[in-house]
């Protein structure tokens, strides 16, 4: 029998993990993105160890969901980075200051 | 007991993946380690009693969601991004890392939660039974979501860079027959004088 403590531990580890891939890697646009994915994964540990020692079905429908929006985002938010790099010819996030010049 | 065994495994393979994620100097392998953070995390959802979603993680994440990843690493020069980051910088960002990781770990540790003996087990025929009753509206949204995502990710890269119009000379360049010209010539009422 898995404890419900250690999971949350690897779930928090994997979520302060993603959270400082996020700040390292805050120039690279597709190092950024694969750190949010991170966080979700972490975020989706949680929910999976809830539902299963509540013995309640919503974690893993939510899950479910969480699954099918992060899915869509980052289709989404690959698409324009595609768009992003023809235009510009970089991702790197301090050369993309179209808005503010 | 051979579960828990599982479990410390492959929470350090978790664990290691993860760092591979974050630290890998070319983004592929970080993609590669991401790939074996979603495996491992499937295989402790099935240890969750949570195999469908385990099955779902590596079908969406790993063969779809990976893979494009993969494509925009690979049709972007990402690793060409300077990313000079000093050791000074580091030092400063692992101390709020590492002691919101030890916030985290002490409240989770800490707090008694409300465990259900034996745990929940489900099958595919309850999530689904879920999926379309009680969360049938939910499950609508997420439909028409995807269908959005999908239209924006085909739409998007077809666009054309946007070209600056440029100043199109031949109509604004003036020619004498053009310019106002100014005549001298008499007012009709001097003529109705005369």
């Amino acid at each position: 029998m898995i404890e419900l403590k250690d999971v949350l531990a690897l779930s928090s580890i994997l979520f302060a993990f993603g959270i400082a891939g996020v700040i390292l890697h805050r120039r690279n646009l597709v190092r950024l993105l694969m750190c949010v994915e991170l966080i979700l994964l972490a975020v989706n540990i949680n929910f999976v160890a809830f539902s299963n020692s509540l013995a309640d079905i919503s974690g893993q429908i939510f899950v479910f969901f969480i699954l099918t929006i992060a899915a869509a985002e980052s289709a989404v938010g690959l698409a324009m980075i595609i768009t992003l790099y023809r235009e510009y010819k970089t991702v790197d996030l301090d050369k993309l200051t179209e808005l503010r010049e | 007991m051979i579960e828990n065994i599982i479990f410390y495994v492959i929470s350090a393979v978790t664990i290691g993946s993860a760092l591979t994620t974050i630290f890998a100097r070319k983004s592929v392998y970080a993609i590669i380690g991401m790939v074996l953070a979603f495996f491992s995390a499937a295989t402790l959802w099935i240890l969750l009693n949570a195999e469908f979603l385990a099955m779902i993680l590596i079908v969406v994440y790993v063969g779809a969601v990976m893979v494009l990843f993969l494509f925009v690493v690979m049709m972007t020069d990402a690793d060409t991004v300077q990313n000079n980051i000093s050791k000074f910088f580091i030092v400063i960002l692992s101390i709020p890392t590492i002691a919101f990781l030890f916030e985290l770990i002490l409240v989770t540790s800490k707090t008694s939660f409300k465990v259900v003996d034996g745990g929940g087990s489900f099958d595919i025929k309850s999530i689904g039974t879920a999926l379309f009753t009680d969360y049938v509206l939910a499950t609508e949204v997420a439909a028409v979501i995807l269908l959005v995502a999908i239209i924006a990710a085909i739409t998007l890269p077809d666009i054309k860079p946007a070209k600056r119009p440029e100043p199109d000379f031949d109509s604004e360049l003036a020619n004498k027959a053009n310019r106002l010209r100014m005549v001298a010539m008499n007012s009709s009422e001097t003529e109705a004088d005369q």
